[in-house]
C-alpha cells in the first residue's frame, strides 16, 4: 500500500493580494489517516478546499492516485468531504442523504438501499434511515455525513473539522470510531484540526502547517519528541520554551546561555554560537528535586513554586524561575506530596529531552 | 472565486427590470417636468415654468399643504394604533397573535375600492351612520361634516392603512421576546417609560416602514378624496391624476406635482426619523 | 410564586385570576373596537349586497339576489375576471423569476453594500403608486407600447418585485450553502444540485412570495388604471361602476371575491400545513 494517494506539487495559492499557501509539497500514502493540523488562517481548509476542487490552486498540481485533477471540478474528482457541520439535505430523510451519491450515478433502487443499508450498519445508525436530519443528535448528524461521504467508495475521504462542534466525550467518542472505520476501510483519510490532541489520536501522519506553509511532517510520536521548529514543538503537546543565545556548540548539543543568566543545555544543530535561541522541554521531563538533595545533573534551573495544581493522571507545578517568567513541571501526585507553595525547588532534565533552535520571531514565552 | 461571480449574475435580471421599468420612467418623468407641452404635443426643453406653477399658484399650494397636513395626521393616529394593537397581539394575547393578524389581514379582502365605497356608505348624510344616530335620537339633523371633508378621507384613509402599518410592526416587535421586558420591569422601567426607553428602540425599523407606508399611501391617493372628499377634498393625488387622465392632460405639469411629492415624502420621512429618535433618547 | 395561605384560598384565588382577567379587559377592548372599525365596510359591503334599500342606507326593506345575478350577468365581468387572472400569474410568474434569482444574487455580497442593495430593491414600494403608474405610462408612451394588459402586467411585475425580494432574502438568510457545495461533491452537476437541492428547500418561500405577488396583483387598481387603456380588471370594472352612481351589483361582486380570497387562503394554509409534516 505504497502507491501515492495524493500528491499535492508545489502548490500556490493567492487570493487577491494575500497568500494562502506558499509552495506546498505534501504526499499523502494511499490508506492512510493524514492530518493536516495548524492555528486558523494557517491554509489547511484553502488546502482541503484545493484537493476537493472547490478552490483552485494559483499555481501548482494536485494528482490523486497518479492522475492530475488539478482543473477537474468537485464533481467529477474520487473526493468526498465530510463538512464541519455535516451539511444534510433538510429535506430528506438519513436514507436519501446518504444513497444520494448513489442516485446521481443512476444506481438501481437496489442497489442504493442494499448499499444505504451498508453504511448504516457501519456508522452503527442501522434503522435510523426514515429519520428527518432535524430529529437527530449532534453525533448522529456527523455519523450520517460520514456515511453520505463513504456511500460512493471515493478514494480519498477528506473531514473539515467535523467534530469541533460536538461536545468533549462525543469528541472524543467519535474519534476512535472514525479511526476505526477508516481502518476496516483501508480508505485514505485527510483530516483538518486545529485540535492538536485530536491529530495525535487520530492520524498516521501529521502534516503542521503555519501561516501557509508545511512546517513539519511526521507520525505523531515523530513531532511529538522531535518537533522541527519552534513553532511545531509549541503547537504540540505542552512545552516550556526558554530563550537565550547559543553560547557553545559540540556534537549536535548546544549550551544556551539564557537570558536570565543560567546556563543549561539541549540538543541542537545549524546553531552559531551567539545566536539567539529557544530551548524547550516537555513539563513530564522535568524533575523537580528538593533544594538540598543529592543530584548531580549539571545543568539546572531553580525557581520558587507559585502554586499546584492538581489535573487527575498527574499534578503540575508553576515555578517562578525568574521575573515574570513561570516554567510548568508535571509529576506523578506521589511526587509532590512535600512539596509547599513558596518553596524554592531545584528543576533539572536528561539533556537529551530538551531541543535547542534558531529563536522565531514572535514564539511564546513562558 | 469563480463560484461567487457566477451567484453575482443572478442580481442582472433584477437589476435590467428595475432600470427599465422603474428607473429610467421615473428619470424620464423627471426630465419631462422641465418640458413644455402645447397642443397636446411634448416640446423638449428647459422651463422651471411648471414649478413656479406649482410653488406660486395659491390653489396648489393650499391643496400641498392640505395633502401634507391630512396625510401626517393619518399617520400619526394609525401608526400608534398599530403599535398599540401590535403591543397588545405579542404581550397580552400571545396565543392568539396568529389568529388576530389573519383576521385583520381578512378585513382588506374586499378591496381597496370597495371599501372606499362602503364608507361612503356609511358616512354619507343619508347613509348608515346618520340614520342609525338619528333613528336612535342620538341628533335631530344629520351629520354633514363626516361626508366630503378631510374628516371622511381620515377616517377612511386609517381604516385602510392600520392592517398595512400593522405588519412591519408586528414583525419587528415579534422578535421581541417577553424576557426582554420582563428585564426592563426588573430593573424598574416600567409603563411609559418603559416603551419609550426599551420596546420602541427595539421595534424602531417596524415603526419607520409603517409610518412610511402609511404617509406616502396618504399622501399619494387619489381615490379616496374623489370619492369622499367632494370639491373641497381635493388632494396632491387628485391634482396629478387629472393631468394625465382628466379632460385637459398637462403632462409636464403633472410631472412637476408628482416630482414635488416626491420631494416632501422624503423631506417629512427624515424628520420622523430624526424626532422619534430623538424622543426615544435617554 | 408562593401561595400564601390566608382566609378563604379560594377567594384568594378568585381575586388573582379575577384581577389578571380585568387586566386583560381593556386591552381585548381595544382589540374589539379597531376590529369593528376595520370590518364595518365589510359588513355593510356584504350586507347590502343581498338586501333592497334605496340610496344603500337603513331602512332595509327586503332581501334579494338580484344584485349577484346583475353582477354575474354583467358581460364585462368575465372578461375583467379573465384579465385580472392573466395579470395575476404573469406578474407573479416574472416576479417570483426575477426577485428570487436577485436574492441569491444578494447573498454574494457582504456587509454594507448588501443592505444599501436591499434597500435599493425596496424603492418601487416606497414612491406612491400613483407616481409609478403616472411614470410607466409616460414611458410606455414614449417607446410605443400600446396601453393594454403587458403594460398593466409589467407595472404589477415591478409592484411585487420588493416584496419577493425581502421575502426570499428572509428565507436566504437562514439558508445553509454547504449543503450545495455537499451535492456538487458527492457529484451532482450545478443543474442538478438547483433541481434535487435548492429548489425543494425554497420551495414554500417560493410559493409564499408568489401568493403575497397574486394578492398584491388582485387588488391593484392605481397602476392598472393609467396603463391598461381600454381594457378591463375587476378594480378597473368597479371604478368604473362606482363612478357611474351607486350600483349595489358592486357589493355583490365584491363579496364574492372576499369569499373566494378567503377559501383560497384556508386552503394555502391546510396545504402548507399538511407539507411541513
Amino acid at each position: 500500500m505504497n502507491q501515492p494517494g495524493v500528491q499535492i506539487i508545489n502548490v500556490n495559492k493567492q487570493f487577491g493580494t494575500h497568500t494562502a499557501l506558499h509552495n506546498i509539497d505534501l504526499t499523502i500514502k494511499s490508506g492512510e489517516f493524514v492530518s493536516l493540523l495548524g492555528p486558523s488562517g494557517c491554509g489547511k481548509t484553502t488546502l482541503l478546499r484545493i484537493i476537493s476542487g472547490f478552490e483552485e490552486a494559483t499555481s501548482g498540481t494536485v494528482q490523486i492516485h497518479g492522475v492530475d485533477v488539478t482543473n477537474t471540478p468537485p464533481h467529477l474528482r474520487s473526493t468526498n468531504i465530510v463538512f464541519q457541520r455535516g451539511a444534510l439535505f433538510p429535506h430528506m430523510n438519513v436514507a436519501e442523504n446518504i444513497g444520494y451519491s448513489l442516485k446521481l450515478r443512476k444506481l438501481s433502487k437496489a442497489q442504493i438501499a442494499t448499499r444505504v443499508e451498508e453504511m448504516l450498519v457501519l456508522v452503527k445508525l442501522e434503522g435510523l434511515g426514515g429519520r428527518g436530519p432535524s430529529e437527530l443528535s449532534g453525533g448522529q448528524v456527523q455519523r450520517v455525513a460520514l456515511a453520505r461521504a463513504l456511500a460512493s467508495e471515493p478514494s480519498v475521504l477528506l473531514l473539515d473539522e467535523p467534530l469541533s462542534a460536538l461536545d468533549l466525550k462525543l469528541r472524543q467518542h467519535m474519534q476512535l470510531e472514525l479511526r476505526t472505520i477508516q481502518r476496516q476501510l483501508g480508505a485514505t483519510f485527510i483530516y483538518v484540526t486545529h485540535d492538536q490532541t485530536e491529530a495525535l489520536v487520530l492520524s498516521d501522519q501529521i502534516a503542521v502547517m503555519n501561516e501557509g506553509r508545511v512546517v513539519q511532517v511526521g507520525s505523531p510520536r515523530e513531532i511529538y519528541a522531535n518537533p522541527a521548529t519552534e513553532f511545531a514543538s509549541d503547537f504540540i503537546g505542552e512545552i516550556n520554551l526558554l530563550h537565550g543565545t547559543v553560547a557553545e556548540t559540540a556534537d549536535g548539543l548546544v549550551h544556551i546561555k539564557l537570558t536570565t543568566g543560567e546556563l543549561l543545555a539541549g540538543k541542537g544543530s545549524n546553531l552559531s554560537v551567539g545566536q539567539r535561541a529557544t530551548l524547550s522541554v516537555r513539563p513530564e521531563s522535568i524533575r523537580v528535586n528538593a533544594f538540598n538533595s543529592l543530584d548531580d545533573s549539571k545543568f539546572r534551573l531553580s525557581g520558587r513554586i507559585l502554586d499546584i495544581i492538581f489535573l487527575g493522571s498527574r499534578t503540575r507545578l508553576q515555578i517562578e524561575i525568574a521575573e515574570g517568567k513561570v516554567v510548568l513541571a508535571d509529576l506523578d501526585d506521589q511526587e509532590t506530596v512535600e512539596l509547599t507553595i513558596g518553596a524554592t525547588v531545584k528543576l533539572s532534565w536528561q539533556i537529551h529531552q530538551a531541543n535547542v533552535w534558531k529563536s522565531e520571531s514572535g514564539g511564546s514565552q513562558l | 472565486m469563480k463560484n461567487s461571480a457566477a451567484i453575482r449574475r443572478l442580481l442582472l435580471p433584477g437589476i435590467s427590470l428595475y432600470a427599465i421599468f422603474f428607473i429610467i420612467p421615473l428619470s424620464i418623468l423627471a426630465v419631462y417636468s422641465f418640458w413644455t407641452q402645447i397642443d397636446f404635443k411634448m416640446h423638449p426643453g428647459f422651463t422651471l415654468e411648471h414649478y413656479q406653477t406649482v410653488f406660486m399658484t395659491s390653489l396648489y399650494r393650499d391643496v400641498f399643504l392640505r395633502t401634507i397636513i391630512v396625510a401626517m395626521l393619518t399617520a400619526l393616529i394609525v401608526v400608534p394604533i398599530a403599535y398599540i394593537l401590535s403591543y397588545i397581539m405579542q404581550f397580552v394575547f400571545p396565543s392568539k397573535a396568529r389568529l388576530l393578524l389573519n383576521i385583520i389581514l381578512i378585513s382588506m379582502f374586499s378591496g381597496y375600492l370597495v371599501r372606499i365605497y362602503a364608507w361612503r356608505t356609511i358616512l354619507g348624510k343619508e347613509g348608515l351612520l346618520n340614520t342609525a344616530l338619528i333613528h336612535f335620537r342620538i341628533i335631530t339633523e344629520p351629520i354633514t361634516f363626516l361626508i366630503f371633508s378631510n374628516w371622511s378621507i381620515a377616517i377612511t384613509l386609517v381604516g385602510l392603512l392600520i392592517p398595512l402599518a400593522l405588519l412591519p410592526i408586528w414583525s419587528s416587535m415579534s422578535n421581541v421576546s417577553k424576557d426582554h421586558l420582563e428585564v426592563a420591569g426588573d430593573l424598574g422601567s416600567r409603563g411609559f417609560q418603559m416603551h419609550r426607553t426599551i420596546l420602541i428602540p427595539m421595534v424602531l425599523p417596524g415603526i419607520a416602514t409603517a409610518f412610511a407606508i402609511s404617509f406616502i399611501l396618504a399622501a399619494g391617493d387619489f381615490v379616496v378624496p374623489t370619492m369622499l372628499g367632494g370639491t373641497n377634498g381635493v388632494m396632491a393625488g387628485n391634482l396629478i391624476a387629472d393631468q394625465f387622465k382628466g379632460l385637459a392632460p398637462n403632462w409636464p405639469l403633472g410631472a412637476s406635482l408628482a416630482i414635488c411629492v416626491l420631494a416632501i415624502l422624503i423631506a417629512i420621512q427624515m424628520g420622523f426619523m430624526k424626532l422619534v429618535r430623538e424622543v426615544t433618547r435617554l | 410564586m408562593t401561595t400564601f395561605k390566608s382566609s378563604g384560598p379560594r377567594n384568594q384565588l378568585r381575586t388573582r385570576g379575577f384581577r389578571r382577567s380585568l387586566r386583560k379587559l381593556g386591552p381585548a377592548i381595544f382589540v374589539g373596537v379597531v376590529l369593528s372599525y376595520l370590518f364595518a365596510p365589510v359588513i355593510v359591503t356584504v350586507l347590502f349586497s343581498f338586501t333592497v334599500s334605496p340610496r344603500l342606507s337603513l331602512p332595509i326593506e327586503g332581501f334579494t339576489l338580484d344584485w349577484y345575478k346583475s353582477a354575474f350577468g354583467n358581460p364585462l365581468f368575465v372578461d375583467a375576471t379573465m384579465n385580472t387572472l392573466t395579470l395575476a400569474l404573469s406578474s407573479a410568474i416574472v416576479a417570483v423569476i426575477f426577485g428570487t434569482s436577485f436574492a441569491f444574487g444578494i447573498t454574494s455580497i457582504k456587509g454594507r453594500r448588501r443592505r444599501i442593495a436591499l434597500t435599493a430593491s425596496l424603492l418601487p414600494a416606497a414612491i406612491p403608486a400613483l407616481v409609478l403608474g403616472i411614470a410607466l405610462a409616460v414611458f410606455f408612451s414614449g417607446i410605443g407600447s400600446r396601453q393594454g394588459l403587458l403594460n398593466a402586467s409589467i407595472g404589477h411585475a415591478v409592484l411585487s418585485l420588493p416584496f419577493v425580494i425581502l421575502t426570499m432574502n428572509a428565507r436566504l438568510e437562514t439558508f445553509d450553502f454547504t449543503t450545495l457545495e455537499a451535492a456538487r461533491d458527492l457529484g451532482a452537476s450545478p443543474l442538478q444540485t438547483f433541481r434535487d437541492i435548492t429548489l425543494p428547500i425554497i420551495r414554500t418561500a417560493v410559493i409564499g412570495a408568489g401568493l403575497l405577488a397574486v394578492a398584491l396583483s388582485l387588488d391593484e387598481f392605481v397602476v392598472t388604471w393609467f396603463n391598461i387603456g381600454n381594457e378591463m380588471t375587476i378594480p378597473v370594472l368597479i371604478w368604473g361602476l362606482l363612478r357611474r352612481g351607486i350600483d349595489p351589483s358592486i357589493n355583490a361582486l365584491a363579496s364574492v371575491v372576499l369569499v373566494s380570497l378567503i377559501a383560497i387562503v384556508m386552503v394555502s394554509n391546510r396545504l402548507t400545513n399538511r407539507s411541513e409534516r
